[in-house]
C-alpha cells in the first residue's frame, strides 16, 4: 500500500463514534480548553527544534475554531493574542470565541477542543506534509498500532461503490483474515454478519467490522458482475502489513525481485519504515540471495515512517559498522547513531532511488547509506527536512503530540573529492539529500510508477497492467549492472 | 575402579548404578509416559552423545550427576551410572572413551563405554568450574574452566591417569567450544558475551579474540560444506527501547544463527565479520527465544530454540525454519544417520527426530520426576521465553545464566526510556535490594514482576512471580575473582577501600547499601541517583556504571576517579584493585 493508500484507508477505519455525556457551562469549558492548549504550547517551546512563538501557536488554534462556526467573530484578533502572556488572558480570549448559542455538550466540547489544539500546529503543517501534530487519545493509540504493526482487524482496503449502493474492497490484504478467508479485490460487502449493508455509509460497515483480535465476523461478499453470493466467516486478527516489497507480485506471498531482464539486479521499495522493516529485510535477503541477486535497488521514493528508532535499526541493518547520524535535540544535547557490524546485503553494490516525495525518515535512511559510501543515489533531490520527530506524551492525559524533537546532522562524506565535498556540504546544509546521479522523472510517468506500486500490494494485482517506464530506475540497474562488470573484470565474487 | 568409587564419596553406593526401567514410548509422542518409580528424582540432562549410528545415546545429567545409557530402538533408559554431583558436559573420545565434566568437583572424568554400564577410568582436577570440553587429537582434551578464564590442556594418552598439560588464559569467561576438523584449533566461545578465540591447543597458545555482535553464544558446529562456522547465539540492540512493539519485531532481542567464514576464523589477522551474516529465527508473531544447540546434518542445519521448547529445521541456512515441539527447554544437540537427539533440560527426556522427514521418531524419558519445589519451578520459568510477548525472549535472555549478558538494555526498570542500563548480574541478588539502578524496588518480587510486564511484555501469575523471586533469592553470589587468603595486597588493599570510605555506599558484606547517591554520573535523561550495584564478584564484570561507560574494573578507578581522588597513588590503586577482585 502507498503511503497515500494507506492515510486513506486509515481515515476510513478509524472513524470514531463519540459518546454523548453531562452539559458542561461553555465558559468553563473554554477555560479547561484554554489550559490544556497552553500547556500543549509549553510542551513544544520545551521540546520542539523549531518552535513558533507561543502566541502564533494560539492564533493558529483560534483561527481553526473559526473557520468552523463563522457565526463567531474576533475582531482584532491577532493584535490581541499578541500581549496574551498567561492562562487566564488566553481563557478569557478563548471564551470570547467559544459557541454558546447552542445548547453545549461534552461532545461537541470534545471537538472544538480537538479542532483548537490541531489548529495550533497550523504553522508547521501549512508547510510541510511530515509536520507535527497534535494527537487525541485515539489518534495516539492509533498512531501507536500502526508504527507497532499490530493493527487488527479483517484486513481491507475499502471504497463506496456508488453503483451497487455498497462497500467495495479494494485490496483485502495478504495474509490478512479476510483474504485467507477467501475474499477477492472488487467483492461488494453485501452483509456483515448476515445484516444487509445496503445503502450503509463506509463508517457504518466498518463500524460493524471492527473488533477486537480473536473474534469472530463474517462477511457475504460477491463480485460486482455476479449475483452468486458466498459467505466468508473470519477472525479478526493483526494484519501484518508489509513495508519491503519487492518489484512484481508472483503470489500470495511471493515476489519477483528482479525490475527487468538483468538477473543479477534486485529490487526492494521500502513503502515504509516502521517495528516490522528490519525484520522483514532479514527474512528477505536470503531469498533475493537465493535468486542470484548480486546488487539490489532500493527504492525510497515513496517510503514513508516517523520513528527515528525504526530508520535507525534499518540504516544498522544496511551498514556495516560506524555511525549513521547524530540527532541534536533542542537543549543542545547529541546523540550519536551507530551501526553494528551485522550488514545486510553484505558485498552487494547498492543504488538507492530517492525523489522530491521521499519522505523525512526516507530521506534520513538515503543519506546514511550516501555518506558512508554504501550505496549510490540516484533520483531528484528530497525536500523533507531532516528531522528527528517524537511522540511526545502530554502530562495528565493519554493525548500527545508528534514533534520535531531533533535536528539530524549528518556525519558527511569522506570518500569523496574536495569538490564533490562542497557540493555536498551545501546540500546538507539546505538539508537537502542530494542524489549522486540527477535522474528526472515526468509527473505522469512517476503516477504511473504509483499506479504499478499501488497494484502489486493486491493479492491478485490486475493482469492488464504492464510494468511502466522509469528512467530512475533504468539508471540504477544500469550503474549496478556497470559495477557487476568492473568486479568481474577484477575477478572478485 | 575402588580407587574412584571411593573418590566419589558423596554418592551413596546405592545410587551408584541405577538400572531404570522404563515402559516404552509410543512413537512420535511428545510428553514421554514415564512408569513411577521410587527413584524420581530430577536429571537435568545436558549433553547427548550418540554412538553406535545413533542406536545407544549416552546423555549426561547435570542435576544428577549421571550418565545415563539409552536404547534408542527399544525407546528406553538401559543403564544408568552416577558419576559426580553436577555434570557440565561429556564427549566421544575415541577407543570407546568418554570424557565427562564434573563441575562441582572441577575434573574431567574418563569414562569406558565398552560395555553395558559406563566405568570412571580416571579422574583429574582440571581447575574451577569447568564447563565443556572438546577431543584434540593425539589423546589430548580441552577443557573450558568459567570463572577462572581459562582452557586447561589435558592428556590422555593414558587414559587411567590423565593430566593437565598446560592452562592457558583467555581473556573472557568461557562455555562452549569447538575442536576445529583436522588440527589442534579450538574456537571457544565467550560464555555471556560476544567474544571467540582461537586457540592452537597443540602449542598453548591463544591466536586470536574477537568478537561478534551478540551475546548467549551456545551452539557451535562447522557448515556441511566445511566452509562456515554456525554460531547459535542471540543479539540484544542497546538502544531500542524494550517496548512490547519492538519486542514482537524481533528488534529488542535477535534470536539467530550466525555463519562465519571459517576461513576468516582460523586466520589470525583476518577481520572475522566480513563475510559474517546472520540468519534470523523469529518469525511474525512467533520468538525463537534462546536458540542453543546446533547441529548440522546431511546439509541442514537444526537448532534448538531452549527458550519455546522448539527445534528449528534450516536447509543451508536459506528460506524458513520450520519448527517441531521438543519438550520443555531443549538445549544440547547431537545427530548421527539421519537422526537428530535432542537433551530436553526441564523435561528429563530426549527427543528423536527424523530429520529428513522432519518428525519426531520418539520420545525417551530419563525417569520419573518427584514435583518440583517453588525454586526448580522457578528454575524453569527463569528459562522460559514463553513468559514474554509472542516468545522472544526468556530472562536468561538478557541475565545469562542468572548473571549478566554484560550488555545495556533500554527498559523501563529506571522509570523511562531513553538511557539504556546495564543488565545487573542476578548471582546473589536476592542480598542486594533495593532493586534496580534507582533503587526504587524495595521488594525483589515486585521488581520480577516489573521485569517481566514491561521489559518481556508477559503476564505472569503471581504463582509465577513468588517461584521466580524464589530462584532467584537462591542464585548464589559469583565466587571471588582471585583468592582472599593471606594475599597481602588484598589486605593492603581492604584498608584503601575503609579509608577511602568507599564503604560508605559499597558496605559488606553485600557491599552495597539501600540509599541511593548522587555521585556525578548522569544518564541521557538527565537522572543522576543512583543505587549502589553491590560489589560482590566485581572482579569478573566486563562493563561498568549504570551505562557500561568504564570497560575495566581499572579504568572505573583510574579513567573515572570513581569517588576517589585523581591523584591516587598507583600503589594504592593496585591494592584497591587486589581487594576489590577478591570480593
Amino acid at each position: 500500500m502507498t503511503a497515500r493508500n494507506l492515510a486513506g484507508f486509515l481515515a476510513v477505519m478509524l472513524t470514531a463514534a463519540v459518546a454523548q455525556a453531562e452539559t458542561p457551562s461553555p465558559k468553563s469549558a473554554a477555560a479547561a480548553a484554554a489550559r490544556r492548549a497552553w500547556t500543549i504550547t509549553d510542551v513544544v517551546l520545551e521540546q520542539d527544534i523549531d518552535p513558533p512563538a507561543r502566541q502564533q501557536m494560539l492564533l493558529h488554534g483560534i483561527r481553526a475554531l473559526l473557520r468552523q462556526t463563522p457565526e463567531r467573530t474576533a475582531p482584532n484578533l491577532a493584535a490581541r493574542i499578541s500581549t496574551v502572556t498567561t492562562p487566564e488572558q488566553f481563557a478569557a480570549l478563548l471564551s470570547e470565541v467559544w459557541p454558546t448559542d447552542e445548547k453545549g455538550t461534552k461532545t461537541k466540547d470534545e471537538e472544538r477542543e480537538h479542532l483548537l489544539f490541531h489548529g495550533l500546529f497550523g504553522w508547521r503543517q501549512s508547510d510541510e506534509p511530515d509536520g507535527s501534530h497534535y494527537l487525541t487519545p485515539r489518534e495516539r493509540k492509533n498512531y501507536e498500532v500502526f508504527a507497532g504493526n499490530r493493527y487488527v482487524g479483517t484486513g481491507i482496503q475499502i471504497r463506496k461503490n456508488d453503483k451497487e449502493k455498497l462497500t467495495q474492497i479494494v485490496i483485502p490484504f495478504p495474509g490478512g483474515p479476510a483474504r485467507k478467508a477467501g475474499a477477492r479485490p472488487g467483492d461488494l460487502i453485501v452483509a456483515v454478519d448476515d445484516e444487509n449493508m445496503e445503502g450503509r455509509s463506509l463508517v457504518e460497515v466498518v463500524k460493524r467490522l471492527q473488533g477486537e483480535e480473536g473474534t469472530r465476523v463474517s462477511m457475504t461478499v460477491r463480485q460486482p458482475d455476479e449475483s452468486k453470493t458466498r459467505r466468508l466467516p473470519m477472525v479478526r486478527s493483526i494484519i501484518p502489513f508489509t513495508s519491503v516489497h519487492g518489484y512484481r507480485r508472483t503470489g500470495e506471498e511471493s515476489w519477483s525481485f528482479r525490475p527487468g531482464d538483468e538477473s543479477a539486479v534486485g529490487y526492494l521499495a521500502l513503502d515504509d519504515i516502521k517495528s516490522s522493516t528490519l525484520l522483514e529485510l532479514r527474512k528477505i535477503e536470503p531469498l533475493v540471495r537465493d535468486k542470484g541477486v548480486r546488487a539490489v535497488v532500493l527504492d525510497l521514493r515513496f517510503a514513508a515512517g516517523r520513528e527515528m528508532r525504526h530508520t535507525a535499526l534499518v540504516a544498522d541493518g544496511l551498514l556495516d559498522g560506524g555511525i549513521l547520524w547524530r540527532v541534536r535535540d533542542t537543549h543542545g544535547r547529541v546523540k550519536e547513531y551507530k551501526a553494528d557490524r551485522d550488514c545486510l546485503f553484505r558485498d552487494m553494490p547498492m543504488v538507492v532511488l530517492v525523489g522530491e516525495h521521499t519522505r523525512r525518515m526516507g530521506a534520513v535512511l538515503a543519506a546514511a547509506l550516501q555518506d558512508r559510501g554504501r550505496a549510490v543515489l540516484v533520483g531528484e533531490p528530497t525536500r523533507a527536512r531532516l528531522v528527528a520527530t517524537s511522540l511526545v506524551p502530554l502530562p495528565d492525559g493519554e493525548d500527545a503530540l508528534l514533534l520535531w524533537t531533533g535536528k539530524v546532522e549528518r556525519i558527511g562524506r569522506a570518500d569523496k573529492s574536495a569538490k564533490e565535498d562542497e557540493m555536498q556540504r551545501l546540500a546538507i546544509a539546505a538539508g537537502v539529500v542530494m542524489p549522486d546521479h540527477r535522474v528526472a522523472i515526468e509527473r505522469r510517468q512517476m503516477g504511473a510508477v504509483e499506479e504499478w506500486r499501488g497494484q502489486q500490494q493486491s493479492p491478485e494485482p490486475k493482469g492488464d497492467i504492464k510494468a511502466p517506464s522509469d528512467p530512475q530506475l533504468d539508471k540504477a540497474i544500469a550503474l549496478l549492472r556497470k559495477m557487476l562488470d568492473q568486479r568481474e573484470k577484477k575477478g572478485e565474487p | 575402579m575402588r580407587h574412584f568409587r571411593e573418590a566419589i564419596g558423596f554418592a551413596a553406593p546405592a545410587a551408584l548404578l541405577v538400572a531404570v526401567a522404563l515402559a516404552a514410548v509410543p512413537h512420535g509422542a511428545d510428553a514421554p509416559a514415564v512408569e513411577k518409580t521410587a527413584d524420581a528424582r530430577l536429571r537435568r540432562p545436558i549433553v547427548v552423545v550418540p554412538a553406535n549410528g545413533g542406536r545407544r545415546l549416552f546423555v549426561a545429567n547435570r542435576r544428577a550427576g549421571s550418565v545415563s545409557v539409552l536404547d534408542v530402538e527399544r525407546g528406553r533408559v538401559s543403564a544408568e551410572v552416577v558419576i559426580g554431583q553436577q555434570l557440565a558436559d561429556l564427549a566421544d573420545a575415541g577407543d570407546s572413551l568418554l570424557l565427562a565434566v564434573e563441575e562441582a568437583a572441577g575434573e574431567l572424568i574418563v569414562l569406558d563405554r565398552r560395555h553395558d554400564l559406563p566405568s570412571v577410568v580416571g579422574r583429574v582436577r582440571v581447575g574451577d568450574s569447568p564447563v565443556s570440553v572438546g577431543v584434540l587429537p593425539g589423546a589430548l582434551a580441552s577443557v573450558a574452566c568459567l570463572w577462572p578464564r581459562q582452557l586447561a590442556v589435558v592428556d590422555l594418552s593414558a587414559a587411567d591417569r590423565p593430566r593437565v598439560r598446560k592452562r592457558i588464559d583467555l581473556p573472557f569467561t568461557p562455555r562452549a567450544q569447538l575442536v576445529l576438523p583436522g588440527g589442534a584449533k579450538v574456537v571457544v566461545a565467550d560464555a555471556f558475551g560476544g567474544r571467540l578465540a582461537m586457540v592452537d591447543a597443540g602449542r598453548d597458545v591463544v591466536e586470536s579474540v574477537r568478537s561478534v555482535p551478540g551475546h548467549n553464544l551456545r551452539g557451535l558446529a562447522v557448515s556441511a560444506d566445511g566452509k562456515q562456522l554456525l554460531l547459535s547465539q542471540q543479539v540484544l540492540a542497546e538502544e531500542t527501547p524494550a517496548r512490547a512493539d519492538e519486542v514482537r519485531w524481533g528488534n529488542v532481542i535477535t534470536n539467530g544463527v550466525r555463519a562465519l567464514a571459517l576461513e576468516d576464523v582460523v586466520k589470525v589477522d583476518a577481520d572475522l565479520l566480513r563475510h559474517s551474516r546472520l540468519y534470523p529465527l523469529g518469525e511474525f508473531r512467533r520468538g525463537a527465544a534462546d536458540p542453543a544447540g546446533l547441529a548440522v546434518e546431511g546439509g541442514r542445519v537444526i537448532v534448538t530454540l531452549a527458550g519455546t521448547g522448539e527445534v528449528a529445521f534450516g536447509l543451508e541456512l536459506h528460506g524458513d525454519w520450520p519448527r517441531l515441539a521438543a519438550g520443555r527447554r531443549p538445549t544440547a544437540i547431537a545427530a548421527a544417520d539421519g537422526r537428530a537427539f535432542v537433551a530436553d533440560t526441564f523435561g528429563d527426556a530426549v527427543h528423536v527426530f527424523d530429520i529428513e522427514k522432519r518428525e519426531k521418531v520418539t520420545a525417551i524419558s530419563l525417569g520419573a520426576m518427584p514435583p518440583l519445589r517453588a525454586v526448580e519451578r522457578g528454575e524453569l520459568l527463569f528459562f522460559d521465553g514463553r513468559l514474554s510477548v509472542e516468545g522472544w525472549m526468556s530472562c536468561h535472555s538478557c541475565h545469562s545464566d542468572g548473571h549478566t549478558n554484560g550488555l545495556r538494555s533500554d527498559t523501563l526498570g529506571d522509570g523511562s526510556y531513553g538511557a539504556p542500563k546495564r543488565v545487573p548480574t542476578l548471582r546473589g541478588v536476592g542480598d542486594t535490594g533495593p532493586w534496580t539502578w534507582n533503587g526504587s524496588r524495595t521488594r525483589l518480587e515486585e521488581q520480577v514482576r516489573q521485569s517481566i510486564r514491561t521489559t518481556m511484555h508477559g503476564r505472569p501469575t503471581e504463582q509465577q512471580v513468588a517461584d521466580l523471586t524464589a530462584y532467584m533469592r537462591a542464585l548464589a553470589p559469583l565466587p571471588a575473582r582471585r583468592g582472599q587468603s593471606a594475599d597481602e595486597a588484598v589486605r593492603r588493599g581492604k584498608a584503601v577501600f575503609a579509608s577511602r570510605d568507599c564503604i560508605r555506599c559499597h558496605a559488606p558484606p553485600a557491599y552495597t547499601t539501600p540509599r541511593t547517591y548522587e555521585v556525578g554520573l548522569e544518564d541521557e535523561m538527565g537522572k543522576s541517583l543512583f543505587n549502589p550495584p553491590s560489589l560482590r564478584g566485581i572482579g569478573h564484570g566486563v562493563a561498568f556504571f549504570h551505562d557500561g561507560r568504564a570497560s575495566s574494573l581499572e579504568e572505573v578507578l583510574t579513567r573515572h576517579h570513581h569517588q576517589i581522588p585523581a591523584d591516587m597513588p598507583r600503589k594504592e590503586l593496585d591494592d584497591l584493585l587486589a581487594f576489590l577482585k577478591s570480593l
